[in-house]
C-alpha cells in the first residue's frame, strides 16, 4: 500500500533521514518508534504531504504522494501539536474535517464525541491538553482514511481515556480495516495493538519486523554469569545487569529449545523482554546490527 | 465528491458570513452618510446633532466611492487570513497545496466579482441619490464615470481593478507567510538603502506607481488584458514561493 524508496531528508546541514526504504501493507497497525530526534515526526510529515523529501520515492496505492490529491486524500495525520486552528469552536473543526475527508463518518464522530464527553461548543484554544488530543483522535478515527497516522496519540490523556482509545481503535479497525501508524513513547501500553514495528535510529530504519518475531528472540537470562555466558557465545547481548553473584542478561538472538533447556538445567531463569525495554536496549546499543 | 470540489466547499464555508458582515456594516454607513448630507443638523430633545461643518461652497460629493478604502482593507485581511488561517487547516486536513492555491484564485475571482457588482450598484444609486439632494455628484473616477458608463462597464472595470490589486496583496501575503518577520526586515533594509543611495524607496515607489497606474487608467480592452497578464504574473510569482510551503507557527 505505502512504498518508500531511498528517501532522504535533511534540514540545512542536519541529516534527519537517510536512505529510508519501507513497505507498509493495508489493514495493519504499525508502531513507529525511535528516540527523541530520530526523525519519526519528519517521516510522518513527509508521508502525509506536510513536507517534501529531499529525494526518494513515496507511493500510496501506486500514486506518488507529494502534491497528488489522489494519494493525499487517503491519508489522515493526527499531529502531536493538535489541529492547526486557533480560536475556532470544536463544532466548526469537525465541520471542516467532514468537508475535507472524503470518507468522513459523521455518525461515528457523534458517537465518539459522546464517548469522550467533548463539548463541541467550546473553543479549541480553551481546551485542556488532553481534550486537544481527543479532538485529534476523533478526527483520525472518523476520517476513515485508508492510512491514518497518530503522532503521540496519548499526550495529556489519563490512563482510563488512553485505554478507552486503544479499545475503540481496535474495535473500529476490525469493522473498518485500514492501515494505522502510531508513533508513541508509551510503548508497552500499545504493544498489543502493534502488528509490526518500525524503529528509526541514526537517520535510518533500524528495525522493521512483526512484534511477535521480535519478542520471540528477546530474552532476559537471570542466573550466575558462569552458567550463562558459555551457552550464549557469539550471541547478541543487548543488556547486562549485575546483582551480586547473579546477572541479568538481555539477549536479542535466536535461542534453540536445546539451549533453553540447558540454561534452565543450569538454574538460569528465562523470561521475555517487554517491548519497551527491548526498544530501549536496542536503541542504546549502537552496534547492534541492522535487522531490517 | 472529488478533492477539488471539497476544497472549494471548504473555501466557501465562511465566505457568505464574511461578505454579509462587510456589506452589512458598509451599506448602513453609506445610508447614514446620505442622511447626514440630507439632514446636516437636527434637533432632538433640545440638543443640536449632526454635521456642523457643512460647507455650502462644497457642492460635489460622493458617498459610495469612499467604500473603496474599506474594500481594500477587506481584501488585505481576507487574503492574509487565507494563508495564516485557511492554509494550515487545509494542509493539515489532507488538501494539497495545488488544490488550495487553485481554489484560492477562484475564490479571489468570485469575491472580486461579488464586490464589484455590489459596489457598482451602490455607485449608480449614489449618483441619483446625491442628485436628489440637489447636490452635484462626483461622477468621474478616472477608471469609471458613473454618469456616462453603463453598469456592466462599471462592474467589469471595478472587477479587474480589485482582482489585479488583490493579486499583489496575494503575493505579499505569501511572501510574508513564508518569511515571517524577516520579510519586514528585508523590506526595511531595501527601502532604507534605496532611500539613501538612490534617493527614493524602490519598493514603495514601484508599488505606488503600479497602483496609480491601475486605479487611474480607464479600462479598455488593452488595459483589461494588461491587468489580467499582470495578475497572472503576480499569482505565478506567488506560487513559486508557495509551492513547497509548510505550516508555520503563528508568526507575522
Amino acid at each position: 500500500m505505502l512504498e518508500i524508496v531511498n528517501l532522504d531528508k535533511s534540514y540545512d546541514k542536519l541529516k534527519v533521514l537517510t536512505n529510508i526504504n519501507l513497505r507498509l501493507e493495508e489493514n495493519k497497525i504499525y508502531g513507529l518508534l525511535g528516540r527523541n530526534g530520530a526523525g519519526k515526526s519528519t517521516l510522518l510529515n513527509i508521508i502525509s504531504n506536510q513536507i517534501k523529501a529531499d529525494s526518494g520515492q513515496l507511493k500510496l496505492f501506486g500514486e506518488d504522494i507529494y502534491e497528488n490529491s489522489k494519494a493525499v486524500e487517503n491519508i489522515c495525520l493526527v499531529r502531536e501539536k493538535g489541529v492547526p486552528v486557533d480560536d475556532d469552536r470544536i463544532k466548526k473543526i469537525f465541520k471542516i474535517a467532514s468537508i475535507l475527508y472524503k470518507n468522513w463518518d459523521e455518525e461515528y464522530k457523534d458517537y465518539l464525541v459522546k464517548e469522550f464527553k467533548i463539548d463541541v461548543k467550546k473553543k479549541y484554544n480553551k481546551l485542556s491538553r488532553g481534550n486537544v488530543t481527543l479532538v485529534g483522535l476523533i478526527i483520525g478515527l472518523a476520517s476513515r482514511a485508508s492510512l491514518t497516522i497518530f503522532d503521540e496519540p496519548s499526550l495529556g490523556l489519563d490512563a482510563a481515556i488512553r485505554y478507552k482509545f486503544y479499545d475503540i481503535l481496535l474495535e473500529d479497525i476490525q469493522e473498518n480495516p485500514r492501515a494505522v501508524i502510531i508513533s508513541t513513547h508509551l510503548i508497552d501500553e500499545v504493544a498489543n495493538l502493534f502488528e509490526e514495528i518500525i524503529i528509526l535510529q541514526n537517520e535510518k530504519v533500524f528495525i522493521k519486523d512483526e512484534v511477535s518475531n521480535l519478542l520471540e528472540k528477546a530474552y532476559f537470562l537471570n542466573g550466575r554469569e558462569e552458567n550463562i555466558l558459555p551457552f550464549i557465545n557469539k550471541k547478541n547481548i543487548i543488556h547486562k545487569e549485575q546483582f551480586g553473584s547473579s546477572v541479568i542478561i538481555g539477549l536479542f538472538d535466536d535461542l534453540t529449545s536445546d539451549k533453553k533447556k540447558t540454561l534452565k538445567d543450569n538454574n538460569v531463569e528465562i523470561s521475555s523482554i517487554p517491548l519497551q525495554k527491548l526498544f530501549v536496549y536496542l536503541t542504546d546499543n549502537q552496534e547492534t546490527e541492522e535487522v531490517f | 465528491m472529488d478533492s477539488f470540489k471539497r476544497a472549494i466547499k471548504f473555501q466557501n464555508m465562511d465566505l457568505k458570513t464574511a461578505i454579509g458582515w462587510f456589506w452589512g456594516i458598509i451599506i448602513p454607513i453609506d445610508l447614514v452618510s446620505f442622511l447626514l448630507i440630507k439632514y446636516p443638523t437636527f434637533v432632538f430633545g433640545g440638543i443640536n446633532f449632526g454635521m456642523h461643518i457643512n460647507d455650502s461652497n462644497i457642492d460635489a460629493t460622493a458617498i459610495a466611492a469612499a467604500n473603496i478604502i474599506p474594500i481594500l482593507i477587506y481584501f488585505i485581511s481576507y487574503t492574509y487570513s487565507m494563508y495564516y488561517e485557511y492554509f494550515p487547516v487545509s494542509l493539515g486536513f489532507s488538501m494539497t497545496r495545488k488544490d488550495f492555491y487553485k481554489t484560492t484564485i477562484l475564490e479571489n475571482i468570485k469575491v472580486a466579482f461579488i464586490f464589484s457588482i455590489i459596489q457598482s450598484i451602490l455607485m449608480k444609486i449614489d449618483l441619483y441619490a446625491i442628485k436628489s439632494l440637489g447636490k452635484s455628484p462626483i461622477v468621474d473616477f478616472k477608471i469609471i464615470n458613473t454618469e456616462t458608463d453603463n453598469i456592466l462597464f462599471l462592474i467589469i472595470s471595478l472587477f479587474i481593478v480589485i482582482f489585479s490589486i488583490n493579486s499583489m496583496i496575494n503575493l505579499l501575503a505569501v511572501i510574508n507567510y513564508k518569511l515571517g518577520f524577516k520579510f519586514w526586515i528585508i523590506v526595511g533594509i531595501i527601502s532604507s538603502f534605496s532611500a539613501i543611495f538612490i534617493g527614493s524607496s524602490v519598493i514603495f515607489g514601484s508599488i505606488y506607481n503600479l497602483i496609480s497606474w491601475i486605479i487611474t487608467t480607464k479600462v479598455g480592452i488593452s488595459q483589461f488584458v494588461k491587468l489580467i497578464v499582470m495578475a497572472g504574473i503576480m499569482y505565478m510569482l506567488a506560487y513559486i514561493f508557495f509551492k513547497d510551503m509548510v505550516i508555520k507557527n503563528k508568526i507575522v
